[in-house]
């Protein structure tokens, strides 16, 4: 089984208790069975023939919303997303995962992305489509921004200009990553395998993803897939934090900054999104009680397909910790997460539309 | 063996005994559906906690003792329901925390019903006049305290298991946080609280812990281990976040110089928030290895104050100067600091003890003129088993005495690969050293409780003082279906 590859991590779970506070999912359930703990145990329990590896076992692995605050907390650096993702290949390859996980693959196989839209927004359409598809600096929309946040994709492009960038763009659709995380390999590989003859083939030196989750598995093409990207890959903000900007208008509202775990655990990146808010004059800033590899967790949008529950529990402790901010606007990281709290009915802009409206 | 013999339904052969499932279907209709568990993704968990032999069965490939379902009960009232059912039918209840109890006080060694309270983990009222705080019982103790962090309290009870141990499970075990010395043990800091009986009745202890109208009821329950009832809400004391914590580091040439050291600082009454101390084994073994700096052999010991800075100060300043008489270096504030900010480091893989060590944590409890005889003495005898070491630092330090945080640990290549060899081997060491710490006058133990770990020896440590624990276990849990094969009951 694919498991036991991943022995180190669960080897050295199973009998810990010392990231359990953090765990997004056994917070959000209070359920035992969800702590890594747990999970590192029910792994070991497989290979040493105490539990069967049904659908049950598969079940459990799946519940978990891959947002590595576990791996972050741990002083060894082990990592239960490892042994999770590799328990949710063997699940897919004795046809042991849960129907809705099916479902989901089907859909993304299908449309390349969660929403099951075959269609991205018209407006994001025309916009990518009168950018050149070569160039040194190639701009990745990423799965969620076509679908339902199209404005990132004008603001982002908005202040590249304004810095005298014009970059290059690819209609990339793929749900490669999802499909990875899901733990159909052979899919992922095939999708992301595309993706990346695209990428290669618009001669790109820098790859500035719009999106966190494409910036992390961009830059870790080889563990993951065992391909290669000669590009180097960044966020936007991470980009953008490296140019000269023009001069920007002053705001004097409060604004507060949500990492999520793409960018922030994922990557470490947490300096380049807050360099970028702190450019603009008289911009008051205020972070969260728990921010950078700390904070929150968010449900990525697969999450929120998988189990809807958990992840609204998700966003409601993370848009009480804004409101605890008294920050008139939340900026985000992540598409997904501006698509979200905006849904809360919270005044939430993406990175690139707070910079946007400071042109 | 149970003092008294539980009746017990068999409902693990649901499939089979229609009986079992009826009995399920109670459960379902006392706490919902979704609250009750039979599958044994969801047990195998519950029967596993910090305890070396349930950890190193596994690790041999044996099935662990499930319970029969798990249950995570919402309110106090669902609690209740649950106990008349396994009451009335005289199934074996155990609570179940944060399962990080290390004596296997929350294992469900005869079957039946675990009851999870992690569900019961809501804050209820932080009352800033009384600086109290209540919370449901199954708040994990980490939660609780960043509840309240953020409004300028602490409950100042900050164990290692901080993040995975519940606020029940710590008063059921007696335990204690890492500035117990100022602020004191969780039964310190208990006002009131709600308890479960075996019956199913719901009871509330007095409002106040100080009072002179009986025996402390509170005082029942804490260290109860859940064998008289189930801990579902408690208020317990909080205190303003401290002007400022300050620590110093010192080494000392040996553990005799550092304990009279920490021994003069208590005996001054400074009021340190935290005394360690660690012998010369484990700071080589320990500090060394988590902090990664090389110290001359010798023995770490570190102190902290906090509170208002001038008076902090004033401590510091007396302290400092106790330890300067007989230290060989002032290793200073800096890592003082360094190790507060590491503390919980020790705990976690690979700086903490684990498999294929075979290891127990013996935490003893005696008074200054004892605590370092008893410390050769259990020395000796755990160094007599072959390949066994004995480290120890001093955690929590009273004016009367201190707590040893001793422990054994066996090399790989002395612990048998046979479960039961391995047992075997592992029962014997601890019996010895037991009787050793009890024939010098010590205490098992300080704060990790009895469980199933050290339940057989309680007759022994007691003496005929056992028959009024036994007498109260008998009044309130006649069947001994509370947690049953703990705390020698
Ligand atoms: C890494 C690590 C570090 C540790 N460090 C410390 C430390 O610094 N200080 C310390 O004191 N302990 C420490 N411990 C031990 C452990 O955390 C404590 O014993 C703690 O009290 C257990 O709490 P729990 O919620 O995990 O209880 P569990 O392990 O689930 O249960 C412990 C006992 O309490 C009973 N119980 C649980 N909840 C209730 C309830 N609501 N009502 C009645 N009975 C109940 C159980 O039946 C069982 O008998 C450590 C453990 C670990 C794993
Ligand atoms: S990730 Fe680290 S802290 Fe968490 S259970 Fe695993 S080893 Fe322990
Ligand atoms: S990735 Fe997140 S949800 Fe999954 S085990 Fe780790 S902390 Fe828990």
């Amino acid at each position: 089984m694919e498991l036991f590859n991943a022995k180190v991590h669960y080897d050295n779970c199973r009998f810990c208790w010392m990231c359990r506070q953090v765990c997004t999912v056994a917070t959000m359930t209070s359920d035992e069975s969800h702590s890594p703990r747990s999970r590192g145990m029910a792994a070991f329990a497989v290979e040493k023939g105490i539990l069967p590896f049904d659908e049950h076992v598969a079940q459990n692995m799946y519940e978990c919303c891959l947002c590595k605050y576990c791996n972050s907390w741990c002083e060894g650096d082990y990592d239960p997303t490892e042994f999770i993702i590799a328990a949710r290949r063997d699940a897919v390859a004795q046809g042991l995962e849960p129907a809705v996980i099916r479902r989901l693959k089907d859909t993304l196989l299908n449309a390349g992305n969660v929403f099951d839209c075959t269609e991205k927004d018209e407006e994001f359409t025309r916009l990518w489509s009168r950018l050149p598809s070569r160039g040194d600096i190639l701009l990745i929309a990423g799965s969620i921004i076509p679908y339902r946040a199209p404005k990132i994709a004008e603001a982002s492009l908005s202040v590249l200009r304004a810095c005298g960038v014009e970059p290059a763009a690819i209609d990339e659709t793929t749900g490669g990553f999802e499909l990875y995380c899901l733990g159909y390999a052979d899919e992922a590989r095939r999708a992301v395998e595309k993706l990346t003859a695209e990428i290669a083939a618009a001669g790109a030196k820098t790859i500035v993803t719009l999106d966190t989750q494409e910036r992390y598995f961009l830059s870790e093409l080889s563990k993951l897939f065992g391909l290669e990207l000669t590009a180097k890959v960044l966020h936007w903000s991470e980009y953008v934090s490296s140019l000269k900007l023009p001069q920007l208008k002053a705001k004097s509202e409060l604004v507060t900054y949500h990492d999520d775990s793409f960018l922030a655990r994922y990557c470490g990146v947490t300096d380049a999104p807050r360099a970028c808010i702190k450019a603009v004059p008289g911009c008051k800033y205020q972070d969260m009680l728990w921010f950078g590899e700390e904070a929150h967790a968010t449900p990525s949008a697969l999450f929120q397909f998988m189990y809807p529950n958990i992840a609204d529990q998700m966003l409601t402790r993370r848009a009480k910790d804004y409101f605890k901010t008294q920050a008139d606007t939340l900026i985000t990281g992540a598409a997904i997460d501006r698509v979200n709290m905006r849904d809360m009915g919270i005044k939430a802009v993406s990175i690139q539309e707070y910079l946007e409206s400071a042109l | 063996m149970p003092a008294h013999a539980v009746n017990k339904i068999n409902m693990a052969e649901l499939n089979h005994n229609y009986r079992g499932r009826m009995i399920i279907s109670e459960l379902e209709d006392a706490v919902g559906i979704q609250n009750v568990r039979l599958l044994d993704v969801d047990k195998l968990p519950h029967s596993v906690d910090y305890y070396w032999i349930p950890r190193m069965w596994v690790d041999r490939g044996k099935k662990p003792v499930y319970p029969d379902c798990v249950v995570y009960p919402e309110t106090t009232e669902q609690v209740s329901k649950v106990m008349r059912i396994a009451s009335h039918y005289r199934i074996p209840v155990t609570p179940w925390g944060g399962g990080s109890g290390s004596q296997g006080g929350a294992l469900p060694v005869e079957g039946g019903i675990v009851v999870d309270l992690k569900r019961m983990n809501k804050v209820l009222e932080l009352n800033t006049k009384a600086n109290t705080i209540t919370a449901q019982a199954g708040i994990i103790q980490q939660h609780l305290e960043w509840e309240i962090n953020d409004k300028g309290y602490s409950t100042m009870h900050l164990p290692a298991s901080i993040g995975c141990a519940t606020l029940g499970g710590y008063l059921a075990h007696r335990g204690t946080g890492v500035l117990s010395t100022k602020y004191g043990k969780i039964e310190d800091m208990i006002v009131s609280m709600e308890v479960v009986l075996p019956n199913g009745d719901i009871i509330n202890t007095l409002p106040v812990p100080r009072n002179a109208a009986g025996p402390d009821l509170n005082q029942f329950f804490v260290g109860a281990e859940g064998t008289l009832g189930i801990i579902t809400t408690a208020t317990v004391k909080v205190f303003e976040h401290p002007e400022c914590r300050m620590f110093n580091a010192f080494l000392f040439k040996n553990m005799h110089d550092s304990l009279e050291a920490g021994r003069l600082i208590m005996n001054a009454r400074l009021q340190p928030t935290v005394i360690r101390m660690y012998d010369e084994p484990e700071t080589i073994h320990q500090i060394e290895r988590v902090f990664g700096t090389k110290l001359e052999k010798g023995s770490f010991l570190v102190f902290g104050f906090d509170g208002e800075k001038e008076i902090v100060d004033y401590q510091m300043k007396k302290a400092v100067e106790i330890c300067e008489a007989t230290a060989i270096q002032n290793l200073g504030s800096k890592f003082g600091e360094q190790w507060w900010k590491n503390k919980y480091k020790f705990y976690f893989p690979p700086y903490c003890l684990d498999l294929p060590q075979a290891y127990g944590t013996m935490d003893t409890v005696a008074t200054y003129d004892k605590i370092e005889n008893i410390y050769w003495k259990m020395k000796t005898t755990c160094e007599q088993f072959p390949g066994t070491r004995f480290i120890a630092h001093f955690s929590h330090w009273y004016d009367w005495g201190c707590m040893m945080y001793d422990r054994f640990i066996v090399d790989p290549a002395f612990v048998p690969e046979d479960p039961d060899e391995a047992i075997r081997l592992y029962q014997q060491i601890w019996t010895e050293c037991i009787r050793v710490c009890l024939d010098n006058g010590g205490v098992i133990n300080e704060h990790h409780g009895v469980g199933l770990k050290l339940g057989y020896m309680m007759q022994e440590q007691y003496g005929p003082a056992f028959q009024v624990l036994s007498a109260l276990k008998k009044a309130l849990d006649p069947y001994n279906i509370m947690n049953p094969g703990k705390m020698g009951f």
